[in-house]
């Protein structure tokens, strides 16, 4: 069974971004969203396609 | 009217004939047992048959030594047949085939034998149901294998419903009368059943769901932490860098390693950037031979 669902990674160091960003393609998320911290750190969040149950969040 | 009673008698004489031949049949498994659980249950029975009587209890002041001979006479007795119970059940499916098939058999003849549409009636149904009988344990238990489940958790079961009997047969009458020990007695025989057996194992399997569900949130969001085992993983699958395509046979390989580990709802950057998966990164790294 793939992903599904929302997964989120915090502290992302700015230098690792794209390589997260890349390793979140693997699994051909639906969208990613990447927020810059202002710390040097981002948050990356990759959103797949919404679980058995139907919730966005994964609920499942 | 007579003629159906005589052979509800007779059919009731043949279904216990059919019972008996079930629990007399040994475990071809198992060493001839050293005592006889049938005579065990009749000397039981007799010897506890007032001492188990709820009436005779109540007709005079309850006791700690009444309680504790009226409990530990049921529990013997429900052990004893929960003991044939199991013998029945754990057979060699031949000979219980065998069983069944010589049940039918009197039934049969004796359908033949009797007059009356009325009883051949009743004794054509008896002999449909054990021929109905012996397919639904046949595809239910014996095909399907659970039947070693089942057992293994009923004993697993009787255990834990067991304790509190015990625990409470050391307090006093006041703590632990006899009306909570019949509660606990009736918790201990149901625990000896398939059905509570079912129910644990439903239980159970629900509870590790659950875990599993709660596991799977845990990773929803995460910390970077990725490692060096993370940094030769993520070699493996962009030789060439992020920017890059990545290696699809490789990506492949990871796929199907993860799935074989249980791990196929976990995204690979999860994967490869949460601490709590150090261990697998380095078996992944391992099975894979990933340089």
């Amino acid at each position: 069974m793939p992903p599904c669902g929302v997964f989120t990674e915090s502290n992302v160091p700015a230098a690792k971004v794209d390589q997260v960003i890349a390793d979140f393609q693997l699994d051909s998320p639906i969208k990613i969203d990447k927020v810059d911290n202002g710390d040097g750190t981002f948050e990356v969040t990759a959103t797949f396609p919404p679980c058995a149950d139907g919730s966005p969040q994964g609920n499942n | 009217m007579v003629g159906k009673l005589s052979a509800a008698a007779l059919a009731f004489a043949l279904m216990a004939g059919a019972l008996g031949a079930c629990s007399s049949i040994t475990d071809p498994g198992s060493p001839k047992s050293s005592f006889d659980a049938d005579q065990d249950i009749k000397a039981l029975s007799q010897a506890f048959g007032s001492a188990t009587s709820i009436s005779t209890y109540y007709a005079s002041a309850e006791t700690r030594s009444k309680r504790d001979a009226f409990v530990t006479g049921r529990l013997a007795l429900i052990n004893l047949d929960y003991i044939q119970f199991i013998k029945a059940f754990a057979a060699d499916t031949a000979q219980l085939d065998s069983a069944f098939d010589l049940s039918k058999l009197g039934v049969d003849l004796a359908t033949t034998l009797v007059p009356g549409a009325g009883t051949k009636s009743i004794l054509g149904a008896i002999s449909g149901g054990l021929t109905g009988s012996r397919t639904s344990i046949d595809k239910n238990f014996f095909q399907e294998k659970t039947v070693p489940v089942l057992i293994s958790e009923m004993n697993a079961q009787r255990k834990v419903a067991l304790a509190p009997i015990i625990a409470g047969l050391s307090q006093d009458i006041d703590k632990y009368p006899l009306s909570t020990a019949l509660v606990d007695l009736q918790t201990y025989y149901e625990a000896g059943t398939f059905a509570g057996a079912l129910q644990s194992i439903q239980k159970d399997a629900g509870s590790k769901e659950s875990n599993a569900d709660i596991k799977l949130d845990k990773l929803r969001k995460i910390v970077y932490a990725a490692d060096a085992s993370s940094e030769r993983i993520t070699k493996f699958l962009f030789p060439s860098g992020p920017k890059q395509p990545p290696n699809n046979a490789n990506v492949a390989a990871l796929k199907k390693w993860l799935a074989a580990n249980s791990l196929d709802q976990v995204p690979i950057s999860t994967f490869l950037d949460d601490g709590d998966f150090a261990d697998q990164r380095k078996q992944a790294i391992a099975d894979l031979s990933i340089p």
